[in-house]
């Protein structure tokens, strides 16, 4: 949370900075916005040490207020530049692309081009070495703390690391949709993933992946890409949601049905086992569906797990061992 | 400045932003108190797809353009409420949480909404009456007009109406909703209820105040009022109150200054009466607390 | 021994957990019981599957003068419980003033567009006496310390004059005078003819509380007369401790 809405924050030093170097490249524009940064932080925390205030608001309202003072400032000082009102939203690839980075002779490429590669490199670098530390640090502080480990400069470093982020993609991004962009593809990778290494690696995939989509689906829509690359990240979430193998949204409810309907099974398992004979006494369900009765037991007669001699129900052996497995897994303390 | 004020589009513009900032500051309470300033942000960012898509159905269906309040809101209530299932889908059948799917439904509804509208808006074979829709990214209030007036102030005593209505029930399930169920009480009805009036709330501001910034105009009002008073009586009048102000003034503000958006003015003052709140309350305010640790 | 509230065959899971199993009892009329038994074992959730407040994959439930039917069970339950819940669900900086939570009993009775009115308040205030609450009657919730919370709960739960008490473990983080003043206060709605039902973690005081004993761990394990239910076995069996002695037992050692 608190970095969805660090974004937010960066603006008025971002636009305060271009106002007066007028270069979306120059550092400058990175130290006023960790400037910005640090003000939010130091602002959301003195709000929530008044405790006055519901934490979620408190951080809202100091987003919601330093992003309209950025607003407010490009929209009166800087409208006659590039930097204008919809670069907030979502930045300003054209221009960017434009400004290229010439060092003797050979174009490198666009200078923002370069300073995400650079940035990435950063990343891939700080991730992979200090990754045990990292995972600790931004876990479990208390463990990381009585390891030795220093939680709260780790995080800052973090904090610093999506500001610098978020203050580059400043020009493919913007202001607004950066939030989709950092937060849509790890979503999704969490979807298929929870292991933390494949989980970065899975996310910078899909990242990537939504970027081309996106891209190719602005050139032919005819806009500015950063909204069709955000939605792209959102539709692949959507996908993964739905037809995901393991945590999908289909094979989850399915996995619900299937477990309350073996509850059921084992129930009745029990029940009979109990003594209990007619339909009649059984104990009437609440809810849910295909919990007939008949159907229950005609499920049973199928796996061998009852037998119906006459009137007569008995479980089998594997019914006793189905029931027993059943009422050990759940009886064993936490 | 101020002679402005006898001009009819003005008065439409101030009136209308009044009402609107007190509807959402009263029906605010809720959200705050039941701590939902995310799902505010969630209803409010989806709402743009609602609002561009009903625009682009309008004309598709009829060959023209349409802005009207008339049209826009249904499409943003449409979208949020699209976007909150789904959010709760997410949350309960998933391991992620809350503030991550606020950042999914930001990429889903506001990127397709924002896709949408930049396709609406290029300049190879532009909708007539489109110029305008951008308006409800940061918010435009002197774009209102009569007919919206009416939308506003229909949505605003049916709210509250409601609000004044159900106060007992609704007082009970912001409050203790588990001892709500315990008396009996229909909690899935109660609920959808409160969940109308917060998408009420918002969709009503988004004229002025904007997508990007409403989720404030809803919750600042109340966080500052909080501070005023121990009474929730009290605390939504104060509220609606606020709330009224800070979108009037900013509203005209921005209405003087033409081409300035209405959002982050009305939000620039929102949060310094949040600040002189928190600041100056008595009994709760941090430097009645200092002095009476003092004394 | 005449029956207050009866379960039986009752199942509830949460998707793929499952909080209670098969659990058929009863819960005396006119006695006050403890429900116990470790962390996790569905003993919140039996009360709130006795009121209805979750859905339950199978089981009958049974309350002395309503049966659980669609559509009638509300408005019974309703003036027969009175249900106090844990103090942690609860944002104590709510807006809201003692007598006014304290007057969130009588909603039950008055439908949707009423507001509570002199009646009502007068009996707010009767059951903050009973508690001995009545000079915080003014006071922002907030205001209060743990018991006090516990005691004002209490006497929401008063207002709705109901014959059935369900509280869920009223003393948690509560102290010691506290839990004796509310014990007091339980005891005189014993002898009133009251049943009292609630959710204890403290195994030292289960001989001096209560009449009755339900030992839950997710399954019933057993259910009676304190006297003749709470042994050692019964005791091991719920909690999956060996070598226990009733006495002995300090809180520290059951709460692993």
């Amino acid at each position: 949370m608190v970095s969805e809405g660090l974004n937010h924050a960066l603006l008025p030093g971002l636009a305060f900075a271009f106002w007066i170097w007028r270069d979306y490249n120059s550092p400058w524009l990175l130290i006023a916005a960790a400037a910005s940064g640090l003000v939010m932080i130091w602002l959301s925390e003195a709000f929530q040490r008044t405790k006055l205030l519901d934490a979620d608001a408190s951080l809202g309202i100091v987003f919601a207020g330093m992003f309209s003072l950025g607003v407010l400032f490009v929209s009166n000082f800087l409208k006659q530049t590039h930097f204008h009102q919809d670069c907030i939203i979502e930045g300003n690839l054209a221009i960017a692309s434009l400004d290229r980075l010439k060092i003797g002779g050979w174009d490198l490429g666009p200078k923002s081009w370069i300073v995400m590669l650079s940035i990435f490199t950063v990343q891939l670098l700080f991730v992979i070495v200090c990754y045990k530390e990292l995972k600790a640090a931004l876990f479990d502080p208390e463990l990381a703390s009585r390891f030795g480990l220093q939680p709260k400069l780790f995080q800052l470093f973090w904090l610093s690391i999506v500001s610098l982020t978020t203050v580059a993609a400043f020009n493919v991004a913007g202001s607004i949709l950066i939030v989709a962009l950092m937060i849509a593809p790890p979503a999704a990778a969490y979807l298929v993933t929870t292991r933390l290494h494949s989980l970065l690696f899975v996310s910078a995939l899909i990242g990537a992946a939504s970027a081309f989509i996106g891209f190719y689906a602005s050139l032919s829509l005819d806009v500015a890409p950063t909204a069709p690359i955000a939605s792209s990240a959102g539709v692949v979430f959507l996908l993964i949601l739905f037809l995901s193998p393991q945590n999908g949204f289909i094979v989850t409810q399915w996995g619900h049905w299937r477990c309350n309907r073996e509850t059921l099974e084992c129930l009745v398992l029990q029940w009979i086992q109990d003594g209990l004979q007619e339909r009649s006494t059984f104990p009437p369900r609440a809810s849910g569906p295909f919990t007939k009765w008949r159907y229950i037991l005609n499920r049973l007669k199928r796996q061998t797990l009852i037998d119906q001699s006459g009137d007569q129900l008995v479980l089998t052996p594997a019914g006793q061992e189905k029931l027993t497995a059943k009422l050990a897994e759940f009886s064993c303390m936490e | 400045m101020f002679e402005l004020l006898g001009d009819y589009t003005v008065q439409i513009v101030v009136f209308s932003s009044a009402v609107t900032g007190a509807t959402s500051g009263a029906l605010g309470c809720f959200a705050y108190l039941r701590r939902q300033s995310l799902v505010g942000d969630v209803i409010s960012h989806s709402s743009l797809l609602g609002i561009v898509g009903f625009f682009w159905l309008w004309f598709a269906f009829t060959g023209n353009g349409n802005k009207s309040l008339w049209l826009l809101i249904p499409g943003a209530m449409t979208a949020s409420i699209v976007a909150m299932i789904l959010t709760q889908w997410i949350t309960k059948t998933t391991k992620i949480k809350a503030d991550a799917s606020l950042g999914v439904m930001l990429a889903i509804f506001f990127g397709s909404g924002l896709t949408l509208l930049r396709w609406i808006q290029r300049s190879s074979n532009p909708i007539p009456g489109q110029a305008g829709l951008e308006n409800y990214l940061f918010g435009m209030a002197a774009a209102t007009t009569l007919p919206d007036l009416w939308m506003i102030g229909i949505l605003s005593v049916v709210s509250l109406t409601c609000l004044v209505i159900c106060w007992s029930r609704l007082k009970l399930l912001t409050f203790d909703p588990g001892y709500a169920a315990g008396l009996g009480l229909s909690i899935k009805l109660w609920e959808l209820l409160l969940i109308s009036l917060l998408v009420i709330g918002i969709v009503i501001g988004l004229q002025i105040a904007g997508v990007v910034l409403m989720v404030a105009l809803l919750i600042a009002p109340a966080s500052a009022a909080r501070q005023w008073t121990n009474s929730l009586g009290k605390m939504i009048f104060l509220a609606a109150l606020i709330g009224a102000v800070c979108a009037a003034s900013g509203a005209f503000l921005s209405a003087v200054k033409k081409g300035m958006p209405t959002g982050p003015v009305i939000v620039v003052f929102l949060v310094l009466g949040v600040l002189v709140s928190v600041l100056f309350a008595p009994g709760r305010g941090v430097l009645s607390r200092r002095r009476s640790l003092v004394t | 021994m005449e029956t207050a509230i009866k379960t039986h065959g009752l199942t509830v899971s949460y998707g793929v957990h499952l909080a209670l199993w098969n659990v058929s009892t009863q819960i005396p009329a006119g006695q006050i019981s403890g429900i116990i038994g470790p962390n996790g074992a569905g003993k919140s959730t039996l009360l709130k599957a006795i009121l209805g407040m979750v859905p339950t994959l199978s089981g009958e439930i049974e309350v002395t003068g309503a049966t659980e039917q669609e559509g009638k069970q509300d408005q019974c339950l309703a003036s027969e419980i009175g249900y106090v819940p844990q103090r942690n669900c609860v944002d104590w900086d709510f807006p809201i003033t003692v007598l006014d939570l304290v007057l969130m009993g009588t909603y039950g009775r008055l439908k949707w567009f009423q507001r509570p009115g002199e009646k009502e308040r007068a009996d707010a205030r009767a059951a903050l006496i009973e508690v001995q609450m009545q000079e915080f009657a003014d006071r922002q919730i907030g205001q209060l310390s743990g018991g006090q919370q516990q005691r004002v709960f209490l006497a929401r739960a008063f207002v709705q004059q109901p014959s059935i008490y369900l509280l869920d473990e009223p003393f948690s983080g509560v102290d010691a005078t506290t839990e004796k003043i509310i014990m007091d206060i339980l005891y005189g709605l014993r002898d009133k003819g009251k049943t009292v039902s609630l959710v204890h973690h403290d195994l030292t005081t289960v001989n001096s509380y209560f009449d009755h004993i339900i030992l839950l761990n997710k399954q019933l394990v057993a259910s009676g007369p304190t006297q003749s239910t709470y042994t050692s076995e019964n005791i091991q069996a719920t909690y999956g401790v060996n070598d226990m002695q009733i006495g002995d037992v300090s809180k520290d050692v059951i709460d692993v």
